[in-house]
C-alpha cells in the first residue's frame, strides 16, 4: 500500500481481499439488521429513501417530456413562442431531476435555498446583459445593415 | 473532480481504518467512524452534502456565462439560430438525451441502493451508469467527427485574422465543402481509426484486468504493465514524431494500448489489485460503450437517409444515378456557386436540388429533398456554404464550447463514478456512510441538467 493511495482508491486500507469479503459480510449484516429495526426495509436512518416506483416514474415522465419537446420542435411553426415553449419543458424536466433525483424536495432547506438562490443570479446575470445588449440592438443593426448595402 | 473534495476522503474517516477505542471521537459499534470534526454520521453527511451543493452552485453560474452568450447572440441575430439546427441532427441529440436520462435514472438508484445497503446493486448500478456516460460520448464523438468532415468548426477556423477581413472570423469555410456522402465516407474512416484504439483498449484492458485480479506479485504487474506501457508509448511516440511509418490505425492501436496499460500502472504502483481489476474493467467497458455508441450513430445516420433518399447512397453509383438524372443545369448552378466543382467531381450532390426551383420537378424524389431541406428533418442535409449564414461561425463557436465543456464534463464523471465504484467493490459504503455516492450522484445529475438545456437550445429551436 502506497501512501498516495489512501484517500483515492483504496482508503488507506490493506490489500488483502480477505478483508474486502470480511467487510462486505458486515455490510451486509448491518444492513440486515436495519431492516430488522424498522417494520420499513426501504429506511435510511441517515437521509429519506427514494421509492423505487418513483424514480422509474420521474425516469418516464422525463423520456415524455423529451419526446413532447422533439414532437412540437419537429412539427409545429410556432414562431417566436418556440424557444419559451422548449425552455419551458425544459424546465419541467429540470425541476423533476433536481427535486426528485437529487432529494431537493427532501433535503434540508438549506440545500434547495443555495440552488435557489444560484437560479437567482443566473436570472440576474442574463437579465441585465440582455437588456445591456438590447440597447445596441439598433446600432447594431444599422451597421450591418450599411455593410451589406455597400 | 468533484468527488474528491467530499470530506469523507480524509483518511480517518474511513471505517476500520483507525482500531476501534483508540479514537476518543469514534464510536464503537464496530462499524467504523465518522471524521473526528464530526458528532455523527448524519451531521458528517449533511455537512458533505452542502458542500457539494456549494460546489453545483458554482457550476451552474460557471456554465450560465454560456448560456449568457448564447442568449445574447441569438437576441441579437436571430437569423443565425433559425437555420443553424439544420446543421446538428435531432435524432443523435435525441438518442444522447434518452441515454443521458437512463444514466441519472441508474444514478439515482444507486444512491438508493447504497442508503440501503444493497452492494450488488450498488455495483452493477454505478457501472452501467458509466456505461451509459462512455456511450454518450461514442455518439458524440461522431457528431464531431461529421462535423469536422463537413468543415463546420468554430468561425475562422480555416481563415485565421492574418486573412484580413472582420468577417472571416466569424464565418464558417466558404469553400470547399464536400458533398454528403465524401463527409459520412471520410467520417467513417475518422471513427473506424478511432474504433481500433477503443478496441486496443477494450482487450488490453481485458486482459490487465485479468492479471490484475489472478496475479497478486504487484512486481511481476508492475513489470508487465509497465512493458505492455513502455512498448506501446515508445511506437505511438515514433508515429507522432514521424520517425516511423505505420498505418493510421496501427498508431490508434498503439494509443489504445497505451493509454490503459499506463491507468493501470499508475492504479496498481499505488493501490490494490481490486481496485486496480476495476479500473482496467472500467476501461474495457467504457471503450466497448464508445465503439456502441459512434457505430450506432453511423447506423443511425444511415437509417434516416439511406433509406428515402436515394442520393445519399454510397458516392459510385450515386454518381452515375445523379449524372443521368440532373445532367443538364445542375453543373452550371455547381460551377457558378463556388469552387467545390473540383472536390465534388462528378457526384452531383442531392443537397443542390432542393434549393432551386427548376430540379423540383425533375423527379419524385427531388421534390422529397426539398421539403426535407425545409424542415429540420433529423438535421442531417448540411447546407450548401451558399446557404450558410455569414455568422454561423459564431454559432459553431457556441455550440462547441458549450457542448465541449459538457463533453469534459462528462469526461470528469467517469473518473468521478470510477472512483465510487472501486469504493462501492472494496466495501467502503454502508447504509451509515453513502455520503460519497449521494455528492458523485449530484454531481451527474447537474451534468444531466445541463444537458436538459443544451439539447433542445441547440437540436431543436430553429
Amino acid at each position: 500500500m502506497g501512501p498516495l493511495c489512501g484517500p483515492c482508491l483504496d482508503g488507506g486500507i490493506t490489500d488483502d481481499i480477505a478483508s474486502v469479503k470480511e467487510r462486505s459480510a458486515q455490510w451486509t449484516l448491518r444492513a440486515e439488521t436495519m431492516s430488522h429495526d424498522h417494520h420499513d426495509e426501504h429506511h435510511n436512518e441517515i437521509a429519506h429513501v427514494m421509492p423505487l416506483w418513483m424514480l422509474f416514474a420521474t425516469f418516464a415522465a422525463l423520456v415524455v417530456l423529451t419526446c413532447v419537446t422533439v414532437f412540437v420542435g419537429l412539427n409545429f411553426e410556432l414562431g417566436a413562442w418556440e424557444i419559451w415553449v422548449s425552455l419551458g419543458i425544459a424546465t419541467a424536466k429540470a425541476a423533476l431531476v433536481t427535486l426528485l433525483f437529487m432529494h431537493l424536495a427532501y433535503d434540508k432547506p438549506l440545500n434547495l435555498a443555495i440552488f435557489a438562490f444560484s437560479l437567482l443570479f443566473v436570472l440576474l446575470f442574463l437579465g441585465f446583459t440582455m437588456v445591456d445588449a438590447a440597447a445596441y440592438k439598433t446600432e447594431l443593426d444599422a451597421g450591418d445593415a450599411l455593410r451589406s448595402s455597400q | 473532480m468533484s468527488a474528491t473534495a467530499v470530506p469523507e476522503a480524509s483518511p480517518e474517516s474511513e471505517p476500520d481504518h483507525a482500531p476501534h477505542g483508540d479514537d476518543p471521537h469514534g464510536h464503537d459499534d464496530g462499524h467504523g467512524e465518522w471524521a473526528h470534526h464530526f458528532d455523527s454520521w448524519k451531521q458528517q453527511f449533511d455537512a458533505g452534502k452542502l458542500g457539494m451543493w456549494a460546489f453545483l452552485v458554482q457550476e451552474i453560474l460557471f456554465f450560465s456565462g454560456l448560456f449568457v452568450a448564447y442568449a445574447v447572440y441569438r437576441m441579437l441575430h436571430p437569423e443565425v439560430f433559425e437555420e443553424a439546427d439544420q446543421f446538428l441532427s435531432t435524432a443523435h441529440g435525441f438518442l444522447n438525451t434518452l441515454v443521458l436520462l437512463f444514466s441519472s435514472l441508474t444514478m439515482a438508484w444507486a444512491v438508493r441502493a447504497a442508503m440501503l445497503g444493497q452492494q450488488k446493486m450498488l455495483v452493477t448500478l454505478v457501472g452501467i451508469t458509466i456505461f451509459c456516460a462512455a456511450l454518450f460520448l461514442g455518439v458524440k464523438s461522431y457528431e464531431y467527427t461529421e462535423k469536422w468532415h463537413a468543415k463546420l468548426l468554430w468561425g475562422g477556423t480555416y481563415l485565421g485574422r492574418s486573412t484580413g477581413s472582420p468577417a472571416s472570423l466569424i464565418t464558417v469555410d466558404p469553400v470547399g465543402t464536400p458533398d454528403m456522402d465524401t463527409i459520412i465516407e471520410r467520417t467513417t474512416v475518422s471513427l473506424g481509426i478511432m474504433e481500433v484504439s477503443l478496441w486496443g483498449a477494450a482487450l488490453v484492458g481485458a486482459g490487465l484486468f485479468v492479471l490484475a485480479k489472478f496475479g497478486t506479485v504487484r512486481t511481476t504487474d508492475l513489470l508487465a504493465g509497465g512493458a505492455i506501457a513502455g512498448l506501446s508509448g515508445l511506437g505511438s511516440l515514433l508515429y507522432f514524431a514521424d520517425a516511423v511509418p505505420m498505418p493510421a490505425a496501427a498508431a490508434a492501436l498503439l494509443v489504445g494500448t497505451f493509454m490503459v496499460s499506463f491507468t493501470f500502472l499508475c492504479v496498481r504502483a499505488f493501490c490494490s489489485e481490486i481496485a486496480t481489476a476495476v479500473v482496467c474493467l472500467v476501461w474495457s467497458g467504457s471503450a466497448i460503450a464508445m465503439i456502441l455508441g459512434s457505430w450506432s450513430s453511423l447506423a443511425l445516420h444511415d437509417a434516416i437517409h439511406g433509406g428515402h433518399d436515394e442520393s445519399h447512397a454510397p458516392a459510385d453509383h450515386g454518381g452515375e444515378h445523379h449524372a443521368d438524372d440532373h445532367a443538364d443545369g445542375h453543373h452550371d448552378d455547381h460551377a457558378e456557386g463556388h469552387h467545390a466543382e473540383d472536390e465534388h467531381g462528378e457526384v452531383a450532390h442531392a443537397g443542390e436540388s432542393h434549393g432551386d426551383g427548376d430540379h423540383a420537378e425533375d423527379t419524385g424524389h427531388a421534390e422529397e429533398a426539398h421539403h426535407d431541406g425545409e424542415h429540420a428533418e433529423g438535421g442531417h442535409e448540411i447546407p450548401e456554404p451558399d446557404k450558410r449564414n455569414l455568422r454561423l461561425g459564431i454559432f459553431f463557436g457556441i455550440y462547441y464550447t458549450m457542448t465541449g465543456l459538457h463533453a469534459i464534463h462528462i469526461l470528469a464523471g467517469i473518473a468521478a463514478l470510477t472512483w465510487i465504484l472501486v469504493r462501492s467493490v472494496l466495501g467502503h459504503f454502508t447504509p451509515d456512510h453513502f455520503g460519497p455516492v449521494d455528492f458523485v450522484g449530484l454531481y451527474w445529475h447537474i451534468v444531466d441538467l445541463v444537458w436538459i438545456y443544451l439539447f433542445p437550445l441547440l437540436y431543436l429551436i430553429g
